[in-house]
């Protein structure tokens, strides 16, 4: 299919490559199809790309990159959501948040991005638990 | 908004399949049981506007030239 991106122009994404999102992410819950872009300058980044809106895209990280020991804890309906049953299964993306001082940028630890790889879908999950932030300092010593 | 008068134990149908009970009262905090499909997400509000307003800030930030800078520092960190 073509998408639009106000980011990298038109592109051409094959459908083995759209993720589907249930429940699209908080704030934008409407949209449900998102494609995932890699670029060798950018490892371990990636944009999370939505394939309906061209202004939308995310920068992720794989969670691993970023801290150790993360284990989100997701509920019943997320996992519903991506059709697995055991969260250990999915592949975890954390968002980013750029800061003009690049050195206090973060990523949400309560709002991690989890994947079915093989079925392509996704889902945002909305974690309760406090001890997690959403400004986790990328560049903070790790955890 | 609608608002409903419940005792504990008494329950409140959205729908056919979401149903919120109030499991208990104690002092001033209602404990509330939700049953939904599994495919329906339910939160707490004010975590979820958090989320919400990250993925926000997360989106207006993410500049194409912004993500290399930070791809550079974080392979020299």
């Amino acid at each position: 299919m073509k998408i639009q991106t106000t980011r990298f122009g038109e592109l051409e994404i094959p459908e083995p490559r759209v993720y589907r999102f249930p429940n699209g992410v908080p704030g934008f819950s409407d949209l449900k199809f998102y494609t995932f872009i890699d670029k060798e300058d950018l490892k371990p980044f990636a944009w999370m790309q939505s394939c309906e809106l061209s202004y939308l895209a995310f920068l992720i990280c794989p969670a691993d990159k970023i801290v150790n020991d993360y284990k989100p804890k997701a509920k019943r309906g997320d996992m519903n959501a991506i059709e697995l049953n055991d969260p250990a299964e999915a592949s975890v993306h954390l968002i980013v948040t750029i800061e003009k001082d690049i050195a206090k940028s973060t990523t949400n630890l309560r709002g991690p991005i989890l994947l079915n790889e093989s079925k392509r879908l996704g889902v945002q999950i909305v974690i309760d638990d406090s001890a997690y932030a959403t400004k986790h300092l990328i560049f903070a010593r790790r955890a | 908004m609608l608002v409903l008068t419940r005792k504990s134990d008494e329950s409140i149908m959205i729908g056919d399949s979401i149903e919120v009970t109030v499991v208990e009262i104690k002092g001033r905090q209602v404990r509330v049981g939700i049953n939904a499909p599994g495919f329906v997400p339910v939160y707490r509000k004010e975590v979820y506007l958090a989320i919400k307003q990250e993925n926000l800030n997360a989106v207006h930030s993410a500049t194409s030239e912004d993500a290399l800078k930070l791809a550079s520092a974080f392979e020299k960190r």
